[in-house]
């Protein structure tokens, strides 16, 4: 499809430790649009940040190995092409992290490390000579820069941000801090941006605010992003697609409003279930744990937790993606491909329930997080 | 971790049983450091000499086996030969003999030392974070006073008090090791202490001897071993470098570090004089700490 | 708090401490050593005669008298007369301290300069063979008797090779330094005496080289071991995933904030040389202040042991408030202490 700037393609990761091999993500597949903001959810540990740090190139292998799969950045493949993933890596795509103390060095000033990545992104090397120079606090563009990072720092609402530039990151809130990694992402103007949880350290009031920022860039700029989370309700707010994802498998893909209206996907409905409601928490949850990786189930990889799995089909064969109406992808053998959406919704009603409640399909009116 | 529902009982049995359990991972993670195996068998080897030395030197009334050590004038000065392998010193006495002799010496001070140390250390350090309060916190406070005193100079101090010998230096360096001991079981304890299950043995009615035995020290042990193995290197570096300046065994006892001294008196000519001897005290050394430093991966302890 | 303050509050702590050791340092002097008067004099002197030293000693008074008395007298230099040369031992301290400060300077800037990249070299490849070989070399080094070490290198490269020489300050040059400094290179160096100062670095090396060994081998473990916990940080990704150089993140990010760790180990080594050099000072013949200190103690001189007791008590508080004043340039949290999260 033309107008997608990232087209993940059967991604398929691996770890190794002591324990043994972990089978991480088992053939993957996301797209971006071009300026559209998709959502990847799924609960800690199912391989959220994983793809997201196979995208940026800064998986560490090993002990990591992407076996299978590519990854294209408005068409290259990125995996194959190991110049591209470093020029395109910091120039193009950027990437914005979940706790903002921890990603931002103690020991220099916050302007200092933006000129940084103001200046070395794109798989630029650096001379002895110029480490050198930049340890003596000498540097190419030094006013141009601090300019831009002002200017940066400003658009991000911080307050005094000349000032901000020669603080240190122990000086800041956390609200500060997280406007500073947001800052430092955007300052070579990237068209592509991943977001792994960026608000998940920080409380409401501020999550808001950021949200909102990223919504004002991807509005001025186009910008496209890829946003993680385990929260449906951030998700909701900020994306324009939903990619569930469980146990390394992407198991339902859909326009925000009709996921929530009507998820078809079981685990889907379970996460929808488990939101609590304005009306009070009758949700079950899901029953059972996300999978061991280094013996994973067979076949579907959610089968074993799925009250609507199917003896001899779920746990045997392997899932693939089904086309739902016009826009949705289904990998649940509940459906098939190419079926229409009434059907399917149908069908989601009648099996993919987790309680006898006939309710379930009522989509949740205040997800957590969020409010306007 | 445990259960607070488990008896007592169980959960120090189960710690004891984890820690012998991982027996097997342990000894094949030692077995996969070579430098450790090294050391293990530079020690054995030492150990052997030590065990079998009249048996092996070829002239053990050089070294004082049986009595005042040999001396042959005409023999004096000899280079190293098939003969005398590391050559003869100034009484013509074999040096190859005296270094094998000197293991003895090594291994003895390196022994009395760390056990004196430990034995002082240990308990003080048990009592202290056992009884905790005003009785710990002067202990320890006391062991402090010692700890900040300069170790050499202590030593110096303490062997200087006294008369020159090998007893003596002896003491010395036990009265500097002592502290750290007291100091690492203390943590221990401190540290075992919190563990819910000593409260809860406590709570059953156990008395207290059997809670310091069956839940303190296997879990201090480990520590205390490591570090053990790791000083026992440098117990002997400091007891061969007082018997260089001459505060230690008293020629003509071959100690290695006495042997230094003298041969230094003779250089370059006779170069051979200080060269075995210091060699022998490097590898004992280096054996040691292959050996602690395998101890210390293997028991994945962190200790100084 | 604001760098300035955390460093005069730093600063001014060193003085009880110093307090704290002087008492120490002179009760152990006093009650250690025993009947320093009748050693002095010698088995054969009178009872009366012994009885007159201890006076003149001050001996026979309490020992906190003794104390008051002795650091009135430090503080107009006076740090009592030392019984082998007969002299104020301030001033015997001023001719031999210089010495084995050279000494020690150097071989702890030798030290460094060897020890921390092969500390980051051994971090950024971890478990690989660059990592191993160091790792090996450290042990080495500290299982190396320092005598025996220095006793080697005499006869390798002194005597079987004949590149430097074995033992002494400084050859037969003519003009001889003058004194300033009393550190040889300073001196010939403001002197613009090129022979000598060839001359005194020459006769450098070997010790310096000496009694670099232990510290190379600390230094290079601390800072392997620190920098590979800080190569581990999220930050370290987070400037790689922005696409900064390996290099700079290495030398600019983990190095910075890794070396505190290590400066501290600098700083306790250097204190630490400071008072053990002596056994490298017996080898070559070092006329340093270590050795004096060790014939003091061996002739039970307890005004010369007090003195160089104190003088490298005082070195290491005056090393010990340096590290600090590094410390917090490198690792601006600690000054930042109470400020507001």
């Amino acid at each position: 499809m033309s107008g997608n700037i990232l087209e993940v393609d059967d991604l398929t990761v691996s770890f190794d430790t002591y324990e043994g091999r972990h089978h991480v993500l088992d053939g993957v597949d996301l797209t971006v649009g071009e300026g559209e903001t998709v959502a990847l959810v799924g609960e800690t540990g199912c391989g959220k940040s994983v793809t997201a740090r196979s995208i940026m190139g800064t998986l560490p292998r090993p002990p990591g190995d992407i076996t299978a799969g590519q990854i294209r950045y408005r068409g290259t493949d990125l995996l194959t092409d190991a110049d591209a993933h470093e020029r395109v890596k910091g120039d193009e795509m950027s990437m914005i992290f979940q706790d903002p103390m921890t990603y931002l060095s103690p020991v220099y000033p916050v302007g200092s490390m933006m000129a940084d990545v103001a200046t070395y992104s794109g798989g630029k090397s650096a001379s002895w000579w110029e480490v050198l120079k930049n340890l003596l606090g000498r540097r190419d563009n030094r006013e141009e820069i601090r300019e831009r990072s002002a200017e940066l720092l400003e658009r991000m609402r911080i307050p005094d941000p000349e000032g901000t530039l020669d603080r240190y990151p122990v000086e800041l809130s956390g609200g500060m801090r997280q406007r500073v990694i947001v800052a430092m992402a955007l300052i070579n103007d990237p068209e592509f941006l991943i977001a792994d949880e960026p608000t998940t350290a920080l409380d409401v009031t501020v999550q808001n605010q950021i949200l909102d920022l990223l919504r004002e860039r991807v509005e001025e700029r186009n910008l496209s992003m890829l946003y993680i989370t385990h929260n449906l309700g951030v998700a909701r707010e900020i994306a324009d697609r939903i990619c569930i994802m469980y146990a390394g498998e992407i198991v339902e893909v859909g326009r925000t409003e009709e996921i929530f209206d009507a998820p078809l996907h079981p685990y889907t409905r379970g996460l929808l279930d488990s939101i609590p409601k304005l009306t009070g928490f009758d949700g079950t949850g899901i029953d059972g744990q996300i999978p061991d990786y280094t013996d994973p189930p067979s076949g579907c990889r959610f089968h074993p937790r799925c009250p609507a799995a199917m003896e001899g089909t779920c746990d045997v064969e392997p899932v693939e993606d089904y086309q739902i109406g016009d826009d949705r992808t289904v990998a649940c053998h509940l459906y098939e491909d190419g079926m229409e959406f009434e059907d399917a919704a149908a069908i989601a009603a009648d099996e993919a329930t987790y309680s006898d409640d006939e309710e379930d399909t009522v989509p949740a009116e205040a997800g957590t997080g969020g409010n306007q | 971790m445990s259960d607070t529902e488990s008896t007592a009982g169980d959960a120090a049995e189960s710690t004891l049983a984890r820690r012998l359990g991982d027996l097997d991972r342990i000894v094949y993670r030692f077995r996969q450091n070579p430098m450790s195996v090294l050391g293990l068998g530079l020690i054995l080897s030492f150990v052997f000499i030590a065990v079998f030395a009249p048996w092996i030197a070829p002239f053990p009334h050089d070294a004082g086996y049986g009595g005042e050590p040999a001396v042959h004038f005409d023999q004096k000065f000899e280079p190293p030969s098939t003969e005398h392998l590391f050559g003869t010193d100034q009484a013509g006495r074999d040096i190859f003999s005296r270094v094998l002799f000197g293991t003895r010496l090594s291994l003895k001070i390196g022994v009395v030392v760390l056990a004196a140390a430990v034995s002082i250390g240990v308990p003080v350090g048990l009592v202290a974070g056992y009884l905790g309060g005003g009785v710990g916190m002067t202990l320890m406070r006391v062991t402090d006073v010692f700890l900040s005193v300069p170790p050499l100079v202590l030593a110096l101090s303490v062997s200087v008090a006294l008369e020159a010998s090998l007893t003596n230096s002896m003491l010395a360096i036990a009265a500097v090791w002592w502290p750290w001991y007291a100091r690492l079981t203390y943590g221990e304890v401190l540290s075992v202490k919190k563990e819910t299950y000593v409260e809860a043995s406590r709570g059953v009615g156990a008395t207290s001897t059997r809670t310091i035995f069956r839940d303190i020290l296997p879990n201090v042990l480990a520590p205390i071993t490591v570090k053990m193995s790791l000083d026992m290197g440098y117990a002997i570096l400091v007891a061969s470098a007082l018997g260089f300046l001459g505060l230690g065994a008293q020629p003509p006892t071959p100690e290695w570090g006495t042997m230094v001294s003298q041969g230094r008196d003779y250089m370059p000519g006779q170069w051979w004089y200080s060269t075995f001897p210091g060699l022998a005290i490097f590898l004992i050394v280096l054996g040691f700490n292959f050996l602690g430093d395998g101890l210390r991966d293997m028991f994945d302890v962190e200790v100084q | 708090m604001g760098y300035r303050d955390y460093l005069i509050k730093r600063g001014l702590s060193t003085i009880p401490m110093f307090v704290g050791l002087s008492v120490l340092i002179f009760t152990l002097a006093r009650v250690i050593p025993g009947r320093p008067a009748r050693l002095a004099l010698g088995p054969r002197a009178t009872d009366e005669a012994v009885q007159r030293l201890r006076e003149q000693m001050g001996l026979n008074d309490p020992i906190w008298v003794q104390y008051i008395d002795y650091m009135a007298g430090l503080v107009q230099g006076d740090l009592g007369q030392s019984l082998i040369s007969e002299r104020n031992v301030a001033t015997d301290l001023l001719e031999y301290f210089p010495a084995t400060f050279e000494l020690t300077t150097l071989a702890m800037l030798i030290a460094i300069f060897v020890g921390v990249p092969l500390g980051v070299v051994a971090g950024q490849h971890k478990d690989k063979w660059p990592d191993n070989g160091s790792r090996l070399f450290s042990f080495f080094n500290v299982s190396l008797p320092p005598f025996w070490a220095g006793i080697l290198l005499q006869l390798l490269i002194a005597f079987q090779l004949g590149l430097l020489p074995a033992t002494g300050r400084i050859g037969d040059v003519s003009p001889m330094p003058v004194e300033t400094t009393g550190l040889l290179l300073v001196d010939s160096l403001l002197a613009a005496n090129l022979p000598a100062f060839v001359s005194a670095g020459q006769h450098l090396i070997l010790p310096a080289i000496t009694l670099s060994l232990a510290p190379i081998a600390d230094i290079a473990r601390m800072t392997r071991s620190s920098f590979i916990e800080e190569y581990e940080k999220d930050y370290v990704e987070g400037l790689r995933t922005h696409g900064i150089p390996n290099r700079l993140i290495a030398y600019k990010y983990v190095l910075r904030k890794s070396f505190a760790s290590t400066l501290t180990i600098i700083g306790l080594d250097y204190g630490f040389l400071l008072g053990s050099a002596f056994v490298v000072e017996i080898v070559f013949s070092w006329p340093g202040m270590a050795s004096y200190g060790v014939e003091a103690i061996l002739q039970k001189d307890i005004n010369a042991m007090v003195g160089v007791t104190l003088v490298v008590g005082a070195a290491f508080l005056i090393v010990n408030f340096a590290v600090d004043v590094l410390y917090g340039f490198f690792d601006p949290r600690v000054w930042h202490e109470g400020d507001s999260e």
